[in-house]
């Protein structure tokens, strides 16, 4: 390595000692409130995580404290207990069915009512927001009446075909409110190539709206994922369908609970959560930021 | 493009998974239809107590039975939800392994559950009961409701090394004795009782103190129908529980605790006694059972009882048969015999130290605690108490929980818990 002459030299970077930041009273409380909101979020999930690795003695005298070892133990007993494996194929099957049909039946609904300028596309659109008013539990008898009837009691199948139902207001309205903001210049442009309706959508629509159908993608995967009482109700207790929802609990038992292993098996349900939500992060806020101002 | 490819094999690979799955004999198909399966529901799911003892006696049935397949459904508390929406859709299992608690009482009434009556003189098995256990499972009008199987002891566990520690001797047996017992623990600084004061193991303690002034006749009528406030003999009791607990009977913070909690109290010997149920006795490890000692709970000299008292029970687990097992009657004859069977009712005793309802039985090998839990139970030195769970109608049961946390609050006088009590009836 050769030296370079004195003269040659860079001049030493002399920091510039600017005005003193001062931080106001206000600035402060925010930090503080903030600080103390990300930790009251961060709490329960670090509980959790060190609950994992310890026995109910030690959960029981020091919640907070550092377990003493980080054998993975009680992670490998919940899933040979509650055969967390089977479970989170049954929910990876559910889901990903789920999700394709909720964006079969939203995409084109949202769409049309995107494009329709009649009175009848208002009612329409307005009937899809009632959805909202629903309230889950209120449904449930009506709905395992149906199961029962349609003889898909204690299916899967049965759950992949209601489950799009339950978010198909929120996809529609949402992706309805992206569609708006596509141009009609780019419409008209690709029906004057000769483009048709299919066309239009795949080619110009969807490529346009993916923030608003990554949007839709995650919120429906987050609830379809945790998603308990109708996968409880319809699908039932068999391992060879339950979802991990339902499986977990049976870790705990009313006369006494290894609430180690319990941890366990919700952090193992909680990761396929934080993946998908890493992966798409970035969409999904960017979504709702433009959403925001576009809705 | 890329993304919308991998949405697409996504939803492919979740399509072949759903489609590779029905009916293809996989871990992922239900293959329950099969007339050769015997679909049972129970609450012995994997790394419960008795799991690996019942895991053992269905891999021996079907060792002994080729042609017969043990299909097993888990539940935990949800299981008396998760039997009536099945059987609601006609497609519940065929046996059902559930305790006699809360919704199950009304099943056979309402038509969910056939009476087994004439399949314990059919299959010969009405012999191998205790007669208490037949008298407990059966409704008013004579109706069997189930096969009776498993039973409880609800003793209560004192640590003696901890009790000599305060210089105390013995297990308290009169309310002098436990008083003088507090104040000799509170002195040493040891809490004296643990208790799950804020679910049922915490609601059986403050009946079980409240019936030292009540007579067996009262205790059913005000589990059945409340009324704790209108009757002298209740408010009586809920007395003696407020002046014992304000006395310092219990581990601080006890209303918040629970069964769980109570548990690791004991077995870290961080507290003297616990009332405990078979199912947690068996699970005391052998080193604290050997200083262990079982007794019942002090009653006052003026008080109904005159011995301590304990809670005993017939209806832990029973075997319920269902419409659908009633239309396999060879699987279910099959099953019901095997269980009914002695070695394998033994296995149950020595393996996971259950108290089990059935005549000519040897005492746990493996687990004396259990053992001696039950000569001492079933002996002379104490009296049997009204269990509540018997008389509080189902939809008491889980309010009535929620009420007792009051009672374990320190200064909770008895107008504010009769009151409570008698509010969980009105929910």
């Amino acid at each position: 390595m050769t030296t370079l002459p004195a003269a040659t030299r860079p001049a030493p970077r002399i920091r510039s000692r600017g005005p003193r930041r001062r931080i106001g009273i206000g600035r402060a409380a925010s930090y503080l409130g903030a600080w103390s909101y990300a930790l009251m979020l961060l709490l329960p999930l670090y509980y959790l995580l060190v609950s994992s690795f310890k026995d109910n003695s030690d959960i029981f005298a020091s919640p907070l404290a550092l377990p003493d070892s980080l054998s993975l133990r009680k992670f490998t007993t919940s899933l040979h207990d509650a055969r967390l494996d089977l479970a989170i194929a049954n929910s990876v099957i559910v889901t990903v069915l789920s999700l394709a049909v909720i964006l079969l039946l939203a995409v084109p609904a949202a769409y049309a009512l995107a494009r329709a300028t009649g009175k009848v596309a208002a009612v329409i659109e307005r009937a899809f927001s009632l959805g909202f008013l629903i309230p889950t539990f209120a449904a449930l008898v009506p709905t395992f009446l149906l199961a029962a009837q349609l003889g898909l009691f204690h299916t899967r199948t049965f759950l992949v075909l209601f489950l799009p139902a339950t978010s198909l207001p929120l996809a529609v309205v949402l992706l309805t409110q992206f569609m708006r903001t596509v141009p009609n210049e780019v419409e008209e442009a690709a029906r004057m190539d000769g483009a048709g309706n299919w066309t239009v959508l795949v080619r110009i629509y969807l490529p346009m709206v993916v923030p608003g159908i990554v949007t839709v993608l995650i919120l429906s995967f987050l609830a379809f994922w945790n998603e308990y009482l109708y996968s409880l109700v319809i699908i039932g207790p068999d391992e060879a369908q339950r979802t991990i929802q339902v499986a977990v609990p049976t870790l705990r038992s009313s006369l006494s609970t290894d609430f180690g292993v319990l941890s366990a098996g919700t952090v193992v349900t909680l990761i396929p959560v934080y993946v998908v939500y890493a992966v798409l992060q970035r969409r999904m806020e960017g979504a709702l930021m433009g959403g925001a101002v576009k809705v | 493009m890329k993304r919308w490819l991998t949405v697409g094999v996504a939803g492919a690979v979740a399509t072949a998974l759903a489609t590779a799955c029905t009916g293809c004999g996989g871990p992922l198909d239900p293959g329950t239809d099969d007339p050769h399966t015997l679909v049972v529901h129970s609450r012995f799911a994997p790394g419960t107590y008795g799991a690996d003892t019942y895991a053992s006696v269905v891999a021996q049935f079907e060792r002994e039975n080729p042609d017969v397949h043990i299909k097993n459904l888990y539940n935990g508390d949800d299981i008396f939800n998760s039997f009536e929406t099945a059987r609601l859709a006609d497609k519940e299992a065929d046996v059902l392994l559930i305790n006699l608690y809360d919704k199950a009482y009304s099943w056979t009434g309402l038509g969910a559950t056939p009476p087994v009556n004439r399949y314990l003189e059919e299959w010969g098995l009405k012999d191998r009961v205790e007669s208490r256990a037949l008298k407990a499972w059966t409704d008013d009008k004579g109706r069997v409701r189930a096969f009776p199987w498993t039973g409880f002891t609800w003793p209560v566990l004192v640590n003696s090394k901890l009790l000599h520690r305060a210089g105390i001797e013995k297990p308290p047996r009169t309310m002098p004795e436990l008083r003088a017992a507090l104040k000799a623990l509170r002195a040493a600084n040891i809490p004296a009782m643990t208790i799950g004061g804020n679910d049922w193991s915490g609601q059986k303690f403050l009946m079980q103190v409240a019936q030292g002034y009540m007579e067996p006749a009262v205790a059913k009528r005000v589990f059945s129908k409340g009324g704790y406030c209108a009757e002298p003999q209740a408010r009586k009791g809920l007395r003696l529980f407020a002046q014992l607990r304000d006395a310092g009977l219990f581990v601080k913070g006890a209303q918040g605790l629970n069964a769980d909690q109570m548990n690791a109290d004991y077995l870290e010997e961080r507290a003297a006694m616990m009332p405990a149920i078979s199912s947690t006795i068996a699970a005391v490890p052998a080193p604290l059972a050997r200083h262990t000692k079982i007794a019942g709970f002090p009653v006052p000299s003026d008080g109904t009882y005159d011995k301590p008292t304990v809670y005993n029970g017939a209806t832990s687990t029973g075997i319920w048969l269902t419409p659908n097992g009633t239309e396999k009657p060879d699987l279910t004859e099959k099953f019901v015999k095997f269980l009914y069977r002695k070695d394998v009712v033994q296995k149950f005793i020595d393996k996971s130290g259950y108290v089990m309802t059935m005549r000519g039985q040897r005492p746990s090998k493996g687990r004396p605690l259990v053992s001696e839990s039950s000569r001492v139970t079933h002996g002379d030195t104490v009296s049997e108490v009204v269990m509540p769970d018997d008389y509080v109608p189902p939809a008491v049961s889980t309010p009535l929980n929620r009420a007792t946390s009051l009672a374990y609050t320190r200064g909770t006088d008895v107008q504010a818990m009769c009151k409570a009590l008698d509010t969980a009836y009105r929910s």
